[in-house]
């Protein structure tokens, strides 16, 4: 079972990402800033890193370039989940080395699928 | 000519009667001399002589010659005269009185001579004359007053010579031959001689080489020849003289005189007349007469030879002149006639032929002019050039004033012409002469600038402009409205300046000092300025100035034309002050706006800040309700009962509806900020057209719509923003489908011009034919009640329209109301250039 871990400062969304995740068969560990996010990347060695783009303190770009520069974690791919709807915001996502960019509000009947797709692209991909 | 034929009788005249009365003389004195003469002739003679030719010359032998010597040599011989010649170098005057000899062969006859000596009646006469270089300056007598004259002392009358010549510088010399030496070497002016001896000079060619003798005649001056004797020879030279005329009579004298050949022929007639006078005393004057006659004409053959020279080229000059002039009167200009004294044309020039059509021979086919009644001249002038013709013919000449003619051919020719006599050298009038000048053209631009004269005086005079010209500075003429312009009348301001009367306004002296100062150096001035009225008002004036050709003074001159600019500065004036009000305004307005400007461009950017936000803060909401909503109806959370599951998806359909509509508000107000990002990439249109009907045909299957896709197997290749494209292929499907009840939506692609062209039909409502125009405006769904039917934002087909603008490409609707509709869209298949928008914006919207 692979696990993912979601970075998400909203609970209402950590609530129902989670669930989306598990329903596809991934073990889910959050954590609810950047910073426990690093943290928990580190401790758990998730499969996957889900990551809100938008937070507080320390925003999904941060905890991105942090991850990379950390060679135990330079492999696990980041998807960006944002409800930045900006043409931009995707390509400067994908340049910063996330291996996915996802929207919000998600269409949960894809959302999964979409995540287990990315993930075995990344995998192929190294 | 006349003149000298009267001098040649006159002489001829005089020498007759002096032989007639000498004659008379001789014959009272005969019987003395008869009686005498034994006693005489019983001594030894000493007769003198010297050197004059051809009279006396020195023979070859040394012995005395010439024709006086041999004649009377002759003479004595017959007589039983004995005669010693003796040559001397003194004068025969001294000679003689003095008694060293008793004769002398030929002397001139003068009284004071006649009381120192004898000297028998005549033998010969003979007129005096002076040679001088032929390349002398000296012509007649009187160029000699003060010459250096030459002269014989032989036989020459010395006083008489004195008398003539008062002023010359006389010298006396032995021989004519001396006399002609000086002459030639410089010594002398002129040698003064007796005609025989200057023609047995010239004959003999006695002259000065290369340079000629001229021969000056001294006609007043005859001299006639006797034999000189003491008054005891008297007898003895009268007696030689009678012999000579005897043997002359006798025909004696032949012999004699053939050796001096140039008398010859002439003393056989003076024999021959001689001979008869023996008998008869008058007869013999008669002889004598001839015989002068004869010696005379030798002497004068000469002088009438050159004489016929002279006349012949006199002649032949005045042909060549007659010729020239003839020459010139056939090219001149002016055309010339002539008319004798019965007024008939004697001759016309070529020019007069050319002016009046008529020859010379055609005019004199019509005789006088009087019966011809002057055919050119035009019936109007008849009477003027009539009076012409008469002062003409009276002998004056008359100018006749420009008068027409009309040709032989019928033109009508304006001419002037002049009409004098003709007169011989003796002063009679022979004819007349007229010569006459072609002047239509001038006559023509004469008229001409009389009427343009008159056109532009009447203009001028009717001409609201005042017109005003100058002459040196002064006012000549004051025309057009210059008196209602300014007030004063002509007489009043002609003569004046601008200086001698309250004209032009103070303050405005710059402007007309300038204006004057261009027109001195002959330019055009153009001058504004203010000028006062007779009553002191001010007027506002625009003047016009123009230089003219001085006048025949050489003042300079001008001419103005002056307007009253009055009403218009006024006007100007007025007009200015409305547009500084208006300029004034205009600022005002101009300031409000742009501080309008400034708050709604605030306005804006917070408006688009607020729209991010929004949307941003609608989302995540947005998240939660779509997210747990499907949970809910895919029953993860847990089983529903049917009623659950319809109120479940009328949330999900509203939430999916509300994201729409959030979208559509975003990318509107992007787009209308000039803020839409375009990317773009490679992508194939197959999968976008794959992509959209997959997305919609849950929707389109359940209102049972067949979607059929029409694209080139092989796909289309695009180079543009991708989801863009989505975006806008999927509006319109989604619109088809939205608007279809039944039947079906068609998806077409293809290429052409490197353009993607896709149309999306269906067999829906379709669009009323008044709505067309407004169907691509924001926030317009056409029919109201449709809105009650489907639902929509409104946003849709404008955000279609401003999205393919921004692409580069463009959007058409085809629809029938009740029938369907067929949006057509066209896009290029790769986007132009570079676009800001490909660069990445890290934008903090959150």
């Amino acid at each position: 079972m692979m696990k993912a871990l979601l970075v998400e400062d909203n609970e209402n969304n950590r609530y129902l990402f989670t669930l989306l995740l598990e329903y596809v068969g991934f073990s889910v560990v959050t954590a609810s800033h950047g910073r426990q996010g690093l943290e928990m990347a580190r401790t758990e060695k998730p499969d996957v890193i889900l990551l809100d783009i938008q937070m507080a303190e320390m925003d999904g770009y941060e905890v991105a370039e942090r991850l990379k520069s950390d060679p135990a974690l330079l492999t696990i791919p980041i998807i960006g989940v944002s409800s930045f709807a900006m043409p931009g915001d995707r390509a400067r996502a994908l340049s910063a080395g996330f291996a996915g960019y996802i929207e919000k509000p998600v269409d949960p009947e894809r959302f999964g699928e979409t995540v287990v797709k990315l993930v075995n692209d990344a995998r192929l991909s190294q | 000519m006349e003149q000298k034929r009267l001098n040649y009788m006159r002489r001829i005249l005089g020498a007759g009667i002096l032989i007639a009365v000498l004659s008379a003389g001789s014959a009272g004195v005969w019987l003395w001399r008869r009686h005498s003469w034994d006693v005489a002739v019983q001594r030894t003679y000493r007769i003198g002589w010297a050197l004059l030719p051809p009279l006396e010359v020195r023979g070859d032998d040394g012995r005395p010659s010439g024709l006086a010597v041999e004649l009377l040599r002759g003479a004595a011989a017959r007589r039983g005269i004995r005669l010693e010649w003796v040559y001397t170098d003194e004068d025969p005057e001294s000679a003689l009185r003095t008694g060293r000899v008793d004769l002398w062969p030929i002397l001139t006859i003068t009284p004071e001579r006649r009381k120192l000596f004898y000297i028998s009646d005549p033998l010969l006469e003979t007129d005096h004359c002076l040679l001088v270089r032929d390349d002398s300056r000296y012509r007649d007598l009187t160029d000699l007053a003060s010459a250096r004259i030459g002269t014989s002392n032989l036989t020459i009358d010395g006083p008489a010579l004195r008398r003539r010549f008062s002023q010359a510088r006389i010298a006396t010399r032995p021989s004519v031959r001396n006399l002609i030496e000086d002459v030639c070497a410089g010594l002398s002016d002129a040698a003064y001689m007796n005609e025989y001896s200057a023609l047995a000079a010239l004959l003999e060619r006695r002259d000065c080489g290369a340079n000629g003798l001229r021969w000056i005649s001294m006609m007043q001056q005859r001299s006639r020849l006797g034999i000189g004797a003491t008054f005891d020879a008297a007898p003895i030279a009268r007696a030689l003289r009678d012999e000579v005329a005897l043997a002359a009579a006798e025909h004696k004298l032949g012999p004699i005189a053939g050796r001096w050949g140039y008398l010859s022929a002439n003393l056989e007639s003076i024999s021959a007349i001689l001979e008869s006078r023996r008998r008869e005393l008058r007869l013999a004057a008669v002889a004598a007469l001839f015989a002068l006659l004869l010696v005379m004409a030798i002497f004068q053959a000469a002088r009438i030879r050159r004489e016929r020279n002279r006349t012949r080229h006199a002649e032949a000059a005045l042909r060549e002149t007659e010729r020239t002039l003839r020459l010139m009167a056939e090219h001149l200009h002016e055309a010339v006639a002539t008319f004798d004294m019965e007024r008939r044309v004697t001759y016309v020039n070529r020019a007069f032929e050319r002016l009046t059509g008529y020859s010379t021979v055609s005019l004199a086919s019509r005789g006088t002019v009087e019966q011809a009644r002057l055919p050119w001249v035009h019936p109007a002038h008849l009477d003027q050039v009539q009076s012409c013709w008469q002062a003409a013919f009276g002998g004056q000449a008359v100018h006749a004033e420009d008068y027409r003619v009309v040709t032989a051919g019928g033109d009508v020719k304006w001419i002037t012409a002049t009409w004098g006599p003709i007169l011989d050298e003796a002063g009679n009038q022979i004819g007349v002469l007229c010569t006459g000048r072609d002047i239509t053209a001038r006559k023509a631009a004469e008229q001409t600038l009389r009427q343009t004269s008159l056109r532009l005086a009447t203009l001028l005079n009717n001409s609201p402009l005042a017109v005003i010209e100058w002459s040196d500075h002064r006012i000549v003429n004051w025309l057009g409205g210059a008196q209602q312009l300014f007030g004063w009348t002509a007489d009043e301001v002609i003569g004046k300046t601008l200086h001698d009367f309250r004209w032009v306004h103070e303050d405005d002296w710059p402007e007309v000092r300038s204006a004057m100062a261009a027109m001195s150096e002959r330019r055009p001035a153009l001058c504004r300025n203010r000028n006062y009225r007779k009553d002191g008002s001010i007027v506002y004036c625009e003047w016009y100035n123009s230089v003219l050709p001085s006048g025949a003074d050489g003042l300079p001159a001008g001419l103005s034309l002056v307007l009253d600019i009055t009403e218009r500065r006024h006007a100007e004036e007025a007009l200015r002050r409305a547009h500084a009000e208006l300029e004034r305004r205009v600022t005002e307005r101009t300031l409000e706006l742009s501080a309008a400007n400034v708050r709604l461009q605030d306005l804006d950017r917070l408006k688009s800040q607020f729209l991010a936000s929004m949307s941003h803060e609608l989302r995540t909401p947005l998240n939660s309700i779509i997210g747990f909503g499907s949970l809910l109806r895919q029953e993860l959370a847990g089983p529903l009962n049917p009623e659950q599951k319809k109120q479940l998806d009328i949330i999900c359909k509203s939430s999916r509806h509300l994201l729409t509509l959030i979208n559509d508000l975003l990318d509107v107000s992007r787009i209308e900020a000039g803020r839409a990002d375009l990317q773009s990439e490679p992508f194939n249109f197959n999968d976008v057209a794959a992509e959209v009907t997959q997305s919609l045909m849950p929707l389109a299957g359940a209102k049972g719509l067949d979607v059929a896709v029409d694209i080139p197997p092989e796909g289309i290749q695009l180079y543009q923003d991708r989801k863009r494209t989505l975006q806008l292929l999927l509006n319109l499907v989604h619109n088809a489908v939205k608007f279809t009840a039944s039947g079906g939506v068609r998806i077409t692609a293809r290429t052409a011009a490197q353009r993607l062209v896709v149309a999306v039909e269906d067999s829906g409502i379709g669009i009323k034919a008044e709505h067309l125009g407004m169907l691509f405006e924001a926030f317009r769904q056409v029919d109201g009640s449709a809105r009650k039917v489907y639902e929509g934002t409104g946003l849709g087909l404008y955000l279609c329209k401003k999205l393919l603008e921004l692409m580069g490409g463009e959007i058409r609707v085809e629809s029938e109301y009740g029938k369907g509709s067929r949006f057509e869209f066209e896009l290029p298949l790769r986007s132009s250039g570079a676009n800001p928008a490909l660069e990445p914006k890290a934008e903090a919207m959150g």
